[in-house]
């Protein structure tokens, strides 16, 4: 039997894991509950010139998170079609959380503590939210993290796993 | 070609509806936007990405052997 190859499953599913993250950041946090924007430490977005100008920062972020889900499903199409990648949903869950996590890490660590770009929620206590917002960030990745572990026993090529 | 590509998407933004939905402050928008921070602002808003397409790239390519490359 031929060596099968997980890389292709684990990178597909944490892109998207990362889009649909990124998705739910600037959505639920810039647009639903608008406790942040992609520039509003640099730029608070007190006039309707800044609010805009935010928004159009907004709206690149929310076409590069776009391109990363694209990405993930070009790559999942092209797993699926191998038959050396394992058809695992272990491994496909625990990188969609890691991919969740591993953007929010990141976003965190760089936007938020770095740069100071923004924080998840100005004003009294946004270290605490922003520390929060890593946290759960980390926590997604360990759970996820411990499924694609758990996926590594799964072998079975796409398909292969159900007879019609 | 990634200098043209990062030019198409500046001329689609320039002229996408974005910055026409507010007539009187079109200009303070575009101004606001299009000023010595960006490119300073477009690297900040990229780089959590780029960072994550190294990490997909990586794991993309775990377990593969030389040879088989």
């Amino acid at each position: 039997m031929s060596r099968m190859h997980r890389g292709p499953l684990l990178s597909a599913g944490v892109l998207l894991g990362v889009g649909l993250g990124g998705f739910v950041d600037g959505i639920l946090l810039h647009q639903i509950l608008q406790w942040h924007n992609m520039l509003s430490s640099h730029l608070p977005p007190d006039t309707l010139v800044n609010a805009k100008v935010n928004m159009f920062w907004d709206g690149l972020f929310h076409a590069f998170t776009w391109l990363m889900t694209f990405a993930g499903l070009v790559l999942l199409w092209r797993a699926g079609q191998r038959t050396d990648v394992p058809w695992s949903t272990r491994t496909f869950a625990g990188c969609l959380l890691g991919g969740w996590g591993l953007f929010n890490v990141v976003e965190g660590l760089i936007d938020h503590q770095l740069l100071g770009v923004h924080h998840v929620r100005t004003g009294p206590g946004e270290l605490a939210w922003d520390l929060g917002f890593l946290a759960f960030g980390l926590g997604l990745l360990l759970v996820g993290g411990a499924l694609v572990r758990a996926g590594r026993a799964d072998v079975t090529p796409r398909g292969a796993a159900f007879r019609p | 070609m990634r200098r043209t590509n990062v030019l198409t998407l500046q001329g689609l933004l320039l002229t996408s509806g974005t910055v026409f939905a507010c007539e009187t402050c079109r200009p303070a928008v575009e101004a606001g936007i299009f000023n010595e921070h960006f490119w300073g602002r477009l690297a900040i808003t990229l780089l959590p990405f780029a960072i994550i397409g190294c990490v997909a790239t990586r794991l993309h390519f775990a377990g593969r052997t030389e040879e088989e490359r």
